[in-house]
């Protein structure tokens, strides 16, 4: 569901940081612009992994190529592997032009039966990104993103079947965890898994005393924003540690790829 | 010597740039012009982590030793030397720097949670996690063919629980053979209680810290008995004190400032130590930055 925002005080800095870079790219540049209209595709990937060892929270992964082969790359290091959101965006290269990759999704909480019982807001689960875009010379652009992603690990534990997620597990997890395996054709599962959002309907379950708790999930939320100069192709990861400390890791990974189309 | 490395050098004697450990501040006032030369836009990698560092004996760690650190696993391993160490966060940013910009890493949770009693007040619903936001700015000093300098101003705060820590340690029942490795981090049940609550490790377990338990001498005597359904309801709804909410366990956050300015090159680790408040052998929370070109 795409949501539609007035102008924030947000967007418009992000607009001003880019104009600023692409000021000082340009006068950087020996050729700025060619003048031949050309599109840009931004292919974004979002990837909860769980990694083989506690060790790898603090690994520099390098990933390179396409998001397909971080899958890849990414199953054969850790115990599972989630692509929980994957969408691609089309814009025009050029100053100004922004792309939005908004996917959410609000789960209202009510209890039954409990007059008078305060209820929390309802969260809104899922991926809220723009990235803006302005060419800087012939091959060169600067892609500066701001977003942010709400999620909870424990939802996404307790799913059973992995609807609306594509999980790749390791070997590591296999044998606990074999109904939900992919085998095969990663690549068509992701292809497949397009702007699929989240599904969280679950409410945590409280006892039946009137003494009970009712937890909701975890909610976690990752600020995303940055910037790069870069060129067709190139991948750009941006990696959070979600859990870690005593619990068990895992890792978020924030894949941008821009294509550059004739 | 590099016209660069001369620079940090002055830098260094005249106390404008600090070493990267402890309290990195520095006096910014008396820095050159940014730019004496024109800096193309830069990618510049920014690695954030925060590690959490209960030494075994009274005292911190080594602080040279933990200064002449040059990348974060040697850094876990001189640390690991002096008693366990846990992974808070470690965050991942690029920033296209012309010659400056400014890169947030933000990770925080919440676990919001409802008491079935009307007249009585909510739990708070503390964040938890990292709230930071750094400055980053390329200069060059020497010549356009000199490595840039990288200067990085830094300010937040990481909101945490000892308590919470400790709980989660006490909800770790399987002893993960890599916790060796790395000690400190283990992995946390994934079964349902008796309650039916389920911790998968990814959240704090709030209910678990609200509920009481039942008295043990009371336990026992239930334990042999195997009543009846209608007989343990009974039981549990004259046992006042079992899951009865206590608001005397939740912990309190505790908020940590994070903030310093340092000048360095790219692929220098920088280390900033602070001591963890209030509750005992909570540790130091250290604070690893490391930038580096990502064109």
């Amino acid at each position: 569901m795409e949501i539609l925002r007035e102008p924030t005080v947000k967007t418009l800095l992000l607009f001003a940081f880019t104009a600023g870079l692409a000021t000082c790219g340009t006068a950087w540049a020996a050729n700025p612009t060619n003048g031949v209209p050309r599109s840009l595709a931004l292919e974004l990937t979002v990837i909860r992994f769980k990694p083989e060892s506690k060790d790898q929270v603090l690994q520099d992964f390098q990933l390179t190529g396409p998001s397909s082969n971080v899958v890849e790359t990414l199953r054969g290091l850790g115990r599972s592997v989630d692509v929980v959101y994957r969408g691609t965006r089309e814009v025009a290269l050029e100053p100004n032009a922004m792309a939005r990759f908004d996917a959410t999704e609000t789960r209202p909480v009510i209890l039954v039966g409990k007059p008078g019982v305060p209820v929390p807001p309802a969260a809104v689960y899922g991926l809220t990104l723009q990235v803006t875009v302005r060419p800087v010379g012939e091959e060169s652009f600067i892609l500066a993103w701001d977003g942010s992603l709400n999620w909870s690990p424990d939802l996404m534990d307790r799913r059973t079947g992995m609807q609306n997620t594509f999980q790749f597990l390791g070997k590591a997890a296999n044998l606990a965890q074999s109904a939900s395996q992919f085998a095969g054709d990663s690549q068509g599962a992701i292809r497949g898994g397009a702007d699929i959002g989240f599904a969280v309907a679950e409410l945590f379950k409280g006892g039946n005393m009137d003494s009970s708790i009712y937890e909701l999930p975890v909610l976690k939320t990752v600020g995303l924003n940055g910037s790069r100069v870069c060129k067709d192709g190139q991948l750009i990861v941006s990696t959070t540690a979600a859990e870690a400390g005593v619990k068990e890791p895992q890792i978020l990974f924030f894949v941008l790829a821009p294509h550059v189309e004739p | 010597m590099k016209p660069a490395h001369v620079f940090a050098l002055v830098l260094t004697t005249v106390g404008l740039m600090s070493s990267a450990w402890g309290q990195v501040t520095i006096l910014t006032n008396g820095l050159p012009a940014a730019n004496h030369f024109a800096v193309p836009p830069s990618n510049i990698a920014v690695s954030l982590t925060l590690l959490r560092h209960r030494p075994t004996r009274q005292t911190s760690a080594d602080a040279d030793s933990v200064g002449s650190c040059r990348s974060l696993p040697e850094l876990v391993q001189v640390l690991k030397v002096a008693g366990p160490v846990e992974v808070l966060g470690h965050l991942r940013r690029e920033i296209a720097c012309a010659p400056s910009g400014r890169i947030e890493f933000n990770s925080v949770e919440t676990r919001p949670a409802i008491l079935a009693q009307g007249y009585l007040p909510s739990p708070t619903n503390h964040v938890f996690g990292l709230e930071l936001h750094a400055d980053v700015t390329v200069f060059s000093a020497g010549s356009p063919t000199a490595p840039p300098f990288l200067m990085l101003s830094w300010n937040g705060t990481w909101a945490g629980s000892t308590t919470l820590l400790a709980t989660w340690e006490k909800l770790a029942v399987r002893g993960f053979t890599l916790a060796a490795a790395v000690p400190g981090i283990t992995y946390s049940k994934v079964e349902p209680d008796e309650d039916g609550f389920v911790n998968t490790g990814g959240g704090t377990d709030l209910g678990g810290l609200f509920r009481r338990r039942k008295p043990k001498d009371a336990a026992k005597k239930d334990a042999p008995a195997k009543p009846s359904k209608a007989a343990k309801a009974a039981v549990i709804a004259a046992a006042t004190t079992e899951r009865e909410p206590s608001y005397a366990s939740e912990p309190p956050p505790e908020k940590i400032v994070l903030q310093g300015d340092w000048i360095g090159f790219a692929g220098q680790l920088l280390v900033s130590r602070r001591e963890m408040p209030a509750a005992d052998q909570s540790g130091d929370l250290y604070l690893v930055i490391q930038s580096h070109r990502a064109d």
